[in-house]
């Protein structure tokens, strides 16, 4: 028997925290890329039924006017799940009561959980349950997603509630809106929620409106807008006087961490010490990986040369399979350990402060706050940022963070301009490295403007956040969510990078047997160097850049592999600086643009950021060419 | 009282909303709790004044100066307001709105939280421990609320 169970509540009220621990150890998390937002299910067997729970994004209302909310809506309304939780913060419990008054005009079984209870208790205040329930009419369950606390309970009330539950309670309004409703209420098909769909229509929800049809609207906008008013008022007035009667508190429940807002907020310092912190988590992926990369690096090498070449099995084994999965798999520490570092971030409760800080920046670039932090995911991985971007709510935002998240200069790049300062010009490497850097940004704000400006056009979205309170990160929570983060790396990358090296060991292998000069990709080195030729670029070069486009760092073996070594190669210093910035802005790597294919659900986005990127690659690079060119001769 | 725009409230005041004007994002406001009758609390901006937070009833909540623009609120009675801000009387101070620096500096001339001041005819300020001109800048940071 399987019971399905839709958990709602409002953002950051540790929803994802409580299904995690419904979900237990023996989850089986699934993400669901919809056309926008995805919802994560799991489910869990308790006295022999099956709880199927579905993890909906975060709202306030059910009147959907943002993706979220659609998601979240369209789930209740169109598939109801046999058991509505909805999951109220106890400690700012008001919007998560005017949430669940919304859910129970849906006529769902629904349970109210108030979570955080052990934060409350801390805060010298106690709630009681049964005043809860009385006034309510439904069950209510309280607990704690970081203790465990009432976890077993919600699961047994589910099967209960699901066997046999009352209906809940009609919430009264005033006695015009009532009114008002009942005149509305017998319009609605039978088969939808009438109550819930007549007070949409009365809040001016276009879409329930649209999709009962014409009802009759007996006044015009104003009176409705009025109504609207007094329908929200009623259900604040019942939470303000439910709380009041439930809660026994000494003093303002929200005890809001002032003296750390005074400090990472600050008007002048919060913005250092947020670019500080960056940097001390920049500092922390790299240098606590870096001995783990090590090791993956040395065994896959010496698997590889263990293997030889001898024949053409064995070199698609060494060179195709372990050569090709050996540099995606030496990334993963890195990886594993930035969404380490961000979701002890994130789980503290300083991320959205940093939304909050430099929202009025990216406002300026039809973005928010929220994808500054998604596109900093890029200087690790670019296919971490296209992932993370299913977080925001904004459809039009989400979409240009996908399409510019390619500039931002990322890990596997570094190893190519480590490389082209040091045969170009040894002498500047600092400085070509924070050119190149500034570049990256100044490239991501510019696509921001033209992916707005061309393609998407549009205002820029509100920014309604909630700014939660400081929390001690707990180290399960932080591990679950790297794990649940880094785990989309490992399994697409991986095949996508597997497939693709395959591919180009048989294009590097055949027609000459081995011999790289006389091989395919020398051929199309070859054929495509006219096409290069005002840049400057030797056919090594161009052979070098198409096997990049696999994944940047590519470009450095194939170099070694076609000069032999990287010692004697000889470079000029315009055309090593055109490279470079060719090699930051030319066509995503695969992994990335198949990570832009699914998330956009749409090769025109992919090729797009295919054609754009290296449009923007080649004039840059030319026109450092030309430009440097001319200085130096100056000079 | 006069309206105003809550993206026009100074920091630090206490208001009560009086209206919403109609847009895309009011199912949302009214939602959180940003309705006629409740009060709201002006916490801190951001680095050039945009973003603001609020307090709606017990959570923080950030928003736009161009979405708080939508609300119309009016300042509370018993709202803390600045120094600068108020007609001579006897206050109470509630909150100083600055670092270590300014706070002794007002401590040194008398003024700490929870002091009772008065405010004079001449724009100076009296204390328990004199009279003093204390220059509009830092009258604009000491948040007092009329005695009773």
């Amino acid at each position: 028997m399987t019971i399905t169970v839709g958990l709602v509540g409002n953002p950051n009220v540790g929803k994802t925290s409580l299904f995690n621990k419904l979900v237990g150890a023996r989850q089986y998390v699934a993400n669901w890329p919809g056309v926008t937002v995805s919802r994560t299910e799991g489910a869990t067997v308790r006295k022999g039924y099956t709880l199927h729970f579905v993890d909906l994004p975060g709202v306030y209302t059910l009147s959907a006017t943002s993706i979220d909310e659609k998601v979240t809506r369209d789930y209740l309304f169109f598939s109801p799940p046999n058991v509505v939780v909805v999951v109220i913060d106890s400690m700012s419990p008001e919007q998560g009561i005017y949430l669940l008054l919304e859910a129970l005009e849906l006529n769902l079984n629904v349970i109210a959980v108030f979570n955080a209870v052990d934060e409350l208790r801390k805060s010298g205040t106690v709630v009681d349950r049964s005043v809860l329930e009385t006034f309510l009419g439904i069950p209510v369950v309280l607990t704690s997603a970081h203790t465990g606390e009432g976890i077993e309970e919600l699961m047994d009330k589910i099967i209960q509630v699901f066997k046999g539950g009352d209906r809940p309670k009609v919430f009264p309004y005033p006695e015009h809106v009532e009114e008002e409703l009942k005149r509305i209420e017998p319009l609605v098909p039978k088969e939808l929620a009438q109550r819930f769909c007549a007070l949409k229509i009365i809040e001016g929800d276009k879409f329930i409106r649209e999709l009962v049809g014409n009802v009759g609207l007996s006044f015009n906008k104003e009176i409705y807008s009025a109504l609207a008013t007094d329908i929200a008022r009623a259900r604040y007035n019942f939470a303000t006087d439910l709380i009041s009667k439930a809660y026994r508190s000494s003093g303002r429940l929200l005890t809001l961490n002032e003296a750390m807002d005074h400090v990472f907020t600050h008007k002048f310092i919060g913005i250092p010490i947020f670019l500080s912190v960056m940097y001390l988590a920049f500092n922390f992926t790299f240098k606590a990986s870096e001995p783990l990369v090590k090791v993956i690096e040395t065994l896959f090498e010496k698997l590889s040369t263990l293997i030889g070449e001898e024949n053409i099995i064995v070199s698609l084994i060494s060179q195709g399979f372990i050569g090709g999965v050996g540099s995606v798999l030496a990334f993963v520490p890195s990886i594993f350990a930035l969404f380490m570092a961000l979701g002890i971030m994130e789980e503290s409760g300083y991320l959205p402060r940093i939304a909050f800080l430099v929202d009025r920046l990216m406002y300026r670039l039809r973005l928010t706050g929220r994808s500054f932090m998604t596109l900093l995911l890029g200087f690790g991985c670019n296919v971490s940022t296209v992932m993370a971007a299913r977080g925001l709510a904004d459809e039009r935002e989400r979409l240009t963070t996908i399409l510019v998240s390619p500039f931002i200069s990322c890990s596997a790049r570094l190893p190519v301009y480590l490389m082209i300062t040091a045969i170009a010009f040894p002498k500047y490497r600092a400085e070509a490295f924070f050119a190149i850097y500034a570049m990256s940004i100044l490239l991501t704000a510019f696509s921001s403007r033209v992916v707005n400006r061309v393609i998407l056009e549009g205002q820029s979205v509100p920014l309604i956040m909630e700014v939660p309170r400081y929390r001690l990160p707990k180290i399960s929570n932080v591990l679950t969510y790297t794990w649940n983060r880094g785990k989309h790396f490992l399994e697409k990358a991986s095949t996508i990078i597997l497939t693709a090296s395959v591919v180009i060991w048989v294009l590097s292998y055949f027609p000459g047997g081995g011999d790289v000069e006389k091989s395919f990709v020398a051929m199309l080195g070859r054929l495509l160097e006219p096409l290069f030729k005002p840049l400057g670029y030797s056919w090594q070069i161009v052979t070098a850049l198409i096997f990049g486009g696999v994944a940047k760092e590519v470009v450095v073996s194939t170099f070694s592999q076609l000069y032999g070594t990287l010692e004697g190669i000889k470079m000029d210093p315009v055309v090593g600086a055109s490279l470079m910035i060719f090699v930051l802005a030319y066509v995503p790597c695969l992994a990335t643009i198949a990570a832009v294919r699914s998330e956009t659900g749409s090769w025109k986005y992919a090729l797009f950021s295919v054609f754009y990127s290296f449009a923007l690659a080649y004039i840059l690079a030319l026109f450092v060419r030309l430009f440097g060119g001319f200085i130096l001769s100056v000079c | 009282m006069e309206t105003l725009k809550l993206s026009d409230v100074p920091e630090n005041v206490t208001v009560e909303v009086t209206g919403l004007e109609e847009s895309e994002i009011t199912p949302r406001l009214r939602a959180i709790g940003i309705l006629p009758g409740v009060r709201l609390e002006v916490l801190k901006a951001a680095p050039l004044g945009d973003p603001r937070m609020y307090r709606v009833f017990n959570k923080v909540i950030s928003l736009r100066n161009s979405e708080a623009s939508l609300v119309r609120v009016k300042i509370s009675d018993d709202s803390p307001l600045p120094l600068l801000n108020v007609p001579p009387g006897d206050y109470v101070v509630v909150r100083i709105d600055g670092g270590w620096m300014l706070r002794n500096r007002l401590a040194m001339v008398g003024i700490v939280e929870e002091s009772t001041i008065t405010l004079l005819p001449d724009g100076r300020v009296k204390t328990t421990a004199g009279e003093f001109d204390l220059g509009l800048g830092r009258m604009a940071k000491v948040f007092v609320r009329k005695v009773k």
